[in-house]
C-alpha cells in the first residue's frame, strides 16, 4: 500500500502539503474526496481520501499547543452558526469570507471548483487531458452536473464550455452568497476567538429557538 | 396452489416427509445437463463472485473473482465462464435434423440441446442480468473485452429469457422443478431454500438447512456472516488462495445437493408430452443459435410495444398448454380438476359403439358411453371433452346424473358406419373425461410459433446497440 | 408505571428507526408484535436471549456499498441530486440552498430541524433548499421515534419531498419489486412523521409530497438516477396500523397483571431472566404467524416454533390458510380428510373437500 508520499524519487511531500496544493488550486473548501480527486488529475496519485480525515484535528492540536506556529493550517470551513462544517476542509490563510458557509456556498463551491479544474485543464501544466485521463473524468462528472455543462454522458468535456456554463450558473447565485457569507464572516470575527476562528465553534443552540421548544403535541 | 396441493403440504407435516404431488416428471432432464451455481458480490447487482459448474458431478469447475472490487478481474471471470459455457453450448449445435413448415421455409433443429441447472429462481435471475452487463460490451474500442464476453452475454440473456417461458427445460430452477413434483411440509417461502426443500424431500426436515454454517446459501447472494468474518478479511489481507478456498466451502454443498436433485428427478419416469415440450426447446434454441450466426445485434434493453405484447400472448398460450399437457400426462395433476369438476374418471359401465346421430348422407357416427365415477361432475350438457386415454379424442358431455356421466364421442373413432377397433372404451376400462383442451388435440405437426423467437410472431425486434452500451461503466 | 413500562421492565427501550415502523404494518393482526412494538422492546434481543435469533444480517460488502454510494450522490452539495432534482422536479436553477443538519450535535439535531422546517414552511425565501440528514420525530404508543431521512428537498412552491437514497440498481428502469415495495414502506414513514411535524407547527401538512423521490444506482455503474414512487397507499397503511397501536390498552387490559416481558439486564446489561420463563411469557399473549414473518419480523423463529408445536396451518403460508378455510390446525384438517373428525358446524363444505382431496390422492398414488 502507498503512502502518502509521491515516492518515486519525487520529494516527499506530506499530506498536508498535498491538501494545500489541491485546496490552493480550488480556492474554496473542499471534501477530502474532492481533494484526492484533483491531486490525482494533476499532482499524480497517492493520496486517499480517507487519510485527510484525521487532519483537521491534527491541526487545531497543533494551533492550540503553538499558535500560528506554521504559516498556514488545513482548518475547517465555518457554518451560519459558526461551527465546523462537516467534512470540509479549508485554508487558515484565506480570509475570513471565503472560508465561511452560507445556504448557498456549496454550490458556489462546487462550480468554483468546476471552473477552476477546467482552467487548470486548458492551462495545459503537463497535464495529460487524454479523454481517459483523471481530469478528464474529474471534468466529465462536475460537467454533468451543471446545467448546459455537457451535451451527451459520452465523450470529454470541453473545458470552455464547462467554465462558460459554471459561470453562468455562478452569476445567479453570487450576489446572495457573497453576503450571506460576509455577514457571517463580520459575525465570526467579532464573536470568536483566534482558534474557534479557524477551527469553529462547538455547537451550542440552533437557530429559532422558540419554534423548537415545548413538547410535541400529536 | 390447489387444495390437493395444501393437502399434501398437510400430510408432509404429519409424517415429517414430503409428499409427491406428481406421479410423472414434467421437465426434460438432460444427459448431460450443466449445472451452474452463480454467487454475486453483495450490494452489488450483478458483480460475479464466483461460480461453480460443470456437467459431471465428480468434476466440478471452480471460477472465482478473488478481487470483487477490480473490474478487470470480473471480465476476466466472464471469459473464463465464457469457455465453459460456450464450448458447451456449441456442442449441440452439430447434430441438426430438418424440420418442414407449412407456409415456411424448412429449418435445421439441433437433435439436442443445452440444458443448465440453477439452484433457484434467484440464480436465474442472476444469470439475466450477468447476460444483461456483458452482452453489449465490444472486443475492440476503449474497453475492450474478450470477444467471448459479449457473446456469453447474448446466450446467457436467452437462457434468462427462455426460463421464464412455461414449460422450458433450458435452464430451469432445482426449487422450482422440485416444488413441482413434492409438497413439503413448509411454506413456499421456505422452499425457495434448497437445502431445507431437500431436506424435506429426503430425510425429513432439519433446522440444519437454516444454518449458514452447516448449509451455506445456494446463491447468488452470499450468507452476510460468512461475508463479514471469511470473505472480508480475505480479500483485504489480498489473499487469494484463501478467497478460493473458502468459496469452494461455500459452494461445494450446494453442488451435491444440485445432483442429488438431478438423481431425485431422474427417479421419476418422464410425462409424456416432455418430449414435445423439448421439442420447441430444441427449435428455439436453433433459432437463437441461427440468429447468432447470421451477425445480427445483441437483444435490445427492452422489448418494444409489440414485442413485449406477442410475447407475452405466447408466453400465456404457453402457460395454458402446460397446464392442460401436465394434466393429461399425470393423473395426481388430473385430480386437481377432478376436484374442482372439471374433469371425471371411473369406470365405463355401458356402451353404445354405433350410436349415430342425423339421417341420410347426415348421418354420423355418435358412440355413447357411460361412465360411474364418484368424482362431483360440474360440467354444461354439450361441454366439449377430452381424454389423456385417447388424446386424438374429442367427446361432449350429453348428461351428468347420480354418478353417471354420458359422454358422445364426436371425433378420433374412424369414418365408417363402425368405430375403428380401440377407439371406443370397453366396458370396465377406466377412463377420464376432462373440459380442459390443448392445441395437440388439433393439428400436432403445427409450427411452434415460438421456433423462431424474435422473427416469428412480431416484428424483428429493431435495434441498433450504440456506443454508449458498449461504454456503459460495469463498476 | 404505565402497563407498557411495565412490560419492557428494567430493560432499556429500543428506539424504532424506519423500518421497524414501516414493518409494523407487515402484520398488523399480531397481538404480540403490537405489545413489543408498543412497549418499546428490542425484539432482537429477546429473539436471541429466548435461543431463536433472527436471521437478518447484513453483508458489511453492502453496507460500504450503501454507503459509497449515499456520500456520492451527496458530494460537492449534493451535486448529483441537485441535478436529478432540477430534471424531476423541475427546480429552477436558482434554488440551489443546502444545509447539512448534521452540522449540530446529535443532541440538537430534532429542534434544529424543527427550526429549520418552521422557517422554510413560514418564509419562502428558503425555498430551493436541499436538507442533508434532518433528524424526525414520531410518537409511537407513548415513545418517540426518531427517523432520519436521507434528505428532504423544498422546493418553490412550498412543497417538500423526501428523498430516499438506495443502493440497489434500476436496471433498464426497472429495480427489484420488492425492494422498491419496502424503499416507499419505508419512505411513507417519513412523509408522515413530517407532516405530523408541520401540522404541531400549524403548517399544512399537505404540503410534504406524497410523492417520494427514490435515488438508485442506474444499471450497473455508480450513476444515480431519480424516480419520484408515489407512498399514499403505504402512508394510509401505516396511519391506520399506527392508530391500531394507540388501541394498545384494550390488548394490555387482557393481559395477567404481572406479566412483563423483562430482559433484566445485569450489570454488564446481558439478560439474566431465564429464557424458558421469557418464553412462557410471551406465550400469553397471541400471535399470528405467517411465513411473511421470516423477512419482517425478529420474533419469526420463535413463533415458528410454536406453531410447529401447535400444529398449525399457519406455517404452509397464508394461501393455505385460506384455502383451508378456517380450519386452523393440521389435525383438525387431516382429520376431516381422513373422515375420522366429524365437521363442526359451518366446516361440511371444506370437509367434503379435503375427504374428495384425500380419496383422488389415494386413488392416484395407489
Ligand atoms: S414473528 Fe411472531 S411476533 Fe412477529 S409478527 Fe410474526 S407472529 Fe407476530
Amino acid at each position: 500500500m502507498r503512502r502518502g508520499g509521491g515516492g518515486d524519487g519525487l520529494r516527499l511531500v506530506t499530506v498536508r502539503e498535498q491538501a494545500h496544493q489541491a485546496l490552493t488550486l480550488l480556492g474554496v473548501p473542499a471534501q477530502p474526496r474532492l481533494i484526492a480527486a484533483v491531486r490525482e488529475a494533476f499532482f499524480g496519485g497517492g493520496l486517499r481520501g480517507a487519510q485527510l480525515t484525521s487532519l483537521r484535528r491534527d491541526e487545531e492540536r497543533s494551533f492550540a499547543s503553538s499558535p500560528y506556529g506554521r504559516p498556514y493550517y488545513l482548518c475547517a470551513a465555518l457554518t451560519d452558526r459558526l461551527s465546523p462544517a462537516r467534512g470540509l476542509l479549508a485554508v487558515s490563510t484565506w480570509p475570513l469570507e471565503q472560508r465561511m458557509v452560507g445556504p448557498l456556498s456549496p454550490r458556489v463551491h462546487f462550480l468554483t471548483c468546476a471552473v477552476a479544474v477546467a482552467e487548470r485543464m486548458t492551462a495545459g501544466h503537463g497535464v495529460d487531458a487524454g479523454p481517459d485521463s483523471g481530469a478528464a473524468r474529474l471534468l466529465a462528472r462536475m460537467a454533468r452536473n451543471i446545467p448546459g455543462g455537457a451535451d451527451l454522458d459520452i465523450g470529454p468535456p470541453d473545458p470552455a464550455r464547462v467554465i462558460e456554463a459554471a459561470r453562468a450558473e455562478l452569476a445567479v447565485h453570487a450576489e446572495r452568497d457573497t453576503r450571506d457569507r460576509a455577514e457571517l464572516a463580520g459575525r465570526a470575527a467579532a464573536q470568536l476567538g483566534d482558534r474557534a476562528r479557524l477551527f469553529g465553534a462547538a455547537t451550542l443552540s440552533t437557530i429559532g429557538d422558540r419554534a423548537a421548544t415545548g413538547p410535541p403535541a400529536i | 396452489m390447489s387444495l390437493l396441493t395444501s393437502l399434501a403440504r398437510l400430510r408432509a407435516l404429519e409424517e415429517g416427509i414430503a409428499q409427491p404431488i406428481a406421479t410423472v416428471r414434467h421437465c426434460h432432464l438432460s444427459e448431460r445437463p450443466m449445472v451452474l451455481i452463480p454467487l454475486r458480490m453483495s450490494g452489488e447487482a450483478a458483480a460475479p463472485l464466483a461460480a461453480m459448474l460443470g456437467t459431471r458431478r465428480d468434476d466440478p469447475r471452480l471460477l472465482v473473482v478473488t478481487q470483487p472490487r477490480n473490474r478487470d478481474l470480473r471480465f476476466a471471470w466472464t471469459a473464463d465462464l465464457a469457455a465453459e459455457l460456450l464450448p458447451y453450448i456449441g456442442s449441440f449445435l452439430a447434430g441438426t435434423e430438418t424440420v418442414e413448415r407449412k407456409n415456411a421455409d424448412p429449418y435445421e433443429r439441433v437433435l439436442d440441446a443445452p440444458q443448465i441447472l440453477v439452484p433457484n429462481q434467484a440464480g436465474i435471475a442472476f444469470v439475466r442480468l450477468l447476460g444483461r452487463s456483458t452482452r453489449f460490451r465490444r472486443a475492440d474500442g476503449p474497453y475492450p473485452v474478450p470477444e467471448t464476453v459479449p457473446l456469453l452475454g447474448r446466450w446467457l440473456t436467452y437462457f434468462g429469457e427462455r426460463a421464464a417461458h412455461p414449460g422450458s427445460s433450458l435452464m430451469t430452477a432445482a426449487t422450482e422443478e422440485l416444488g413441482r413434483h413434492w409438497a413439503s411440509g413448509q411454506s413456499g417461502l421456505e422452499d425457495a431454500n434448497l437445502a431445507a426443500l431437500m431436506a424435506w424431500i429426503t430425510t425429513g426436515p432439519s433446522d440444519d438447512a437454516e444454518d449458514p454454517l452447516v448449509w451455506p446459501p445456494a446463491g447468488p447472494a452470499t450468507d452476510p456472516g460468512f461475508d463479514a468474518e471469511v470473505l472480508a478479511t480475505a480479500i483485504e489481507a489480498g489473499a487469494a488462495e484463501r478467497i478460493t478456498e473458502a468459496l469452494r466451502g461455500q459452494l461445494e454443498p450446494t453442488w451435491r445437493l444440485m445432483w442429488q436433485a438431478v438423481d431425485l428427478l431422474r427417479g421419476l419416469p418422464e410425462g409424456a408430452s416432455v418430449e414435445q415440450r423439448w421439442e420447441q426447446d430444441r427449435g428455439s434454441f436453433s433459432a437463437m443459435a441461427a440468429h447468432i450466426a447470421e451477425g445480427a445485434p445483441p437483444q435490445a434493453r427492452r422489448d418494444g410495444a409489440v414485442a413485449a405484447a406477442s410475447r407475452l400472448a405466447r408466453m400465456e398460450r404457453a402457460q395454458a398448454a402446460y397446464e392442460v399437457q401436465r394434466a393429461y400426462d399425470d393423473p395426481l395433476v388430473m385430480a386437481e380438476y377432478r376436484l374442482t369438476g372439471e374433469a371425471f374418471a371411473g369406470e365405463v359401465v355401458e356402451t353404445e359403439p354405433e350410436h349415430s346421430e342425423g339421417e341420410g348422407r347426415s348421418r354420423k357416427l355418435r358412440p355413447l358411453v357411460v361412465v360411474k365415477t364418484d368424482d362431483p361432475v360440474r360440467l354444461a350438457p354439450g361441454t366439449a371433452l377430452g381424454t389423456p386415454q385417447r388424446r386424438a379424442q374429442g367427446a361432449q358431455l350429453v348428461e351428468a346424473r347420480d354418478g353417471l356421466v354420458t359422454v358422445k364421442i364426436t371425433k378420433g373413432m374412424g369414418r365408417g358406419k363402425t368405430p375403428a377397433p380401440g377407439s371406443v372404451p370397453e366396458v370396465g376400462e377406466r377412463v377420464c373425461y376432462t373440459s380442459l383442451t390443448d392445441d395437440f388435440q388439433g393439428s400436432p405437426a403445427l409450427p411452434e410459433a415460438e421456433a423462431t423467437p424474435w422473427t416469428h410472431g412480431g416484428p424483428p425486434r429493431e435495434y441498433t446497440p450504440s456506443d454508449e452500451d458498449a461504454l456503459e461503466e460495469w463498476s | 408505571m404505565n402497563r407498557l413500562d411495565a412490560l419492557r421492565g428494567t430493560t432499556p427501550p429500543k428506539p424504532h428507526d424506519a423500518r421497524a415502523i414501516a414493518a409494523l404494518a407487515a402484520n398488523p393482526g399480531c397481538a404480540r408484535r403490537a405489545l413489543l412494538d408498543g412497549a418499546g422492546i428490542d425484539k432482537d434481543a429477546t429473539a436471541r436471549h429466548l435461543g431463536f435469533p433472527a436471521p437478518f444480517g447484513q453483508s458489511p460488502f453492502a453496507i460500504t456499498r450503501g454507503n459509497a454510494f449515499e456520500a456520492l450522490v451527496k458530494a460537492d452539495g449534493c451535486a448529483e441530486l441537485l441535478r436529478m432534482l432540477r430534471e424531476l422536479l423541475e427546480l429552477p436553477v436558482a434554488e440551489v440552498a443546502y444545509h447539512d443538519v448534521e452540522n449540530v450535535g446529535a443532541h440538537l439535531r430534532h429542534a434544529h430541524t424543527r427550526a429549520l422546517f418552521d422557517r422554510a414552511a413560514r418564509d419562502e425565501h428558503d425555498s430551493g433548499t436541499i436538507y442533508d440528514h434532518p433528524l424526525l420525530g414520531l410518537e409511537i404508543a407513548g415513545h418517540v421515534a426518531y427517523l432520519e431521512p436521507d434528505v428532504v428537498a423544498f422546493q418553490l412552491g412550498g412543497r417538500f419531498h423526501i428523498v430516499e437514497i438506495k443502493s440497489f440498481a434500476v436496471i433498464d428502469g426497472q429495480a427489484d419489486p420488492a425492494a422498491v415495495a419496502a424503499a416507499a414502506r419505508q419512505a411513507a414513514v417519513y412523509v408522515l412523521a413530517l407532516r405530523r411535524m408541520l401540522r404541531e407547527l400549524g403548517h399544512d401538512p399537505l404540503r410534504v409530497a406524497h410523492d417520494v423521490v427514490l435515488v438508485c444506482p442506474e444499471n450497473f455503474a455508480n450513476r444515480p438516477v431519480a424516480t419520484l414512487v408515489d407512498v399514499r397507499r403505504q402512508l394510509a397503511v401505516l396511519e391506520r396500523q399506527l392508530s391500531r397501536m394507540t388501541g394498545l390498552d384494550r390488548l394490555v387490559e387482557g393481559l395477567p397483571e404481572e406479566l412483563t416481558f423483562d430482559l433484566l439486564p445485569g450489570e454488564d446489561g446481558l439478560p439474566t431472566r431465564p429464557a424458558a420463563e421469557l418464553a412462557d411469557a410471551l406465550r400469553r399473549t397471541t400471535a399470528r404467524y405467517a411465513p411473511d414473518c421470516l423477512s419482517t419480523c425478529d420474533l419469526c423463529f420463535f413463533c415458528r416454533d410454536e406453531a410447529r408445536q401447535e400444529g398449525a396451518c399457519d406455517l404452509l403460508g397464508r394461501q393455505v390458510r385460506d384455502e383451508l378455510g378456517g380450519v386452523a390446525s393440521v389435525e383438525e384438517a387431516l382429520g376431516l380428510a381422513d373422515g375420522t373428525r366429524a365437521p363442526a358446524e359451518g366446516q361440511e363444505e371444506i370437509a367434503r373437500l379435503l375427504r374428495n382431496a384425500e380419496r383422488l390422492r389415494r386413488e392416484c398414488l395407489a
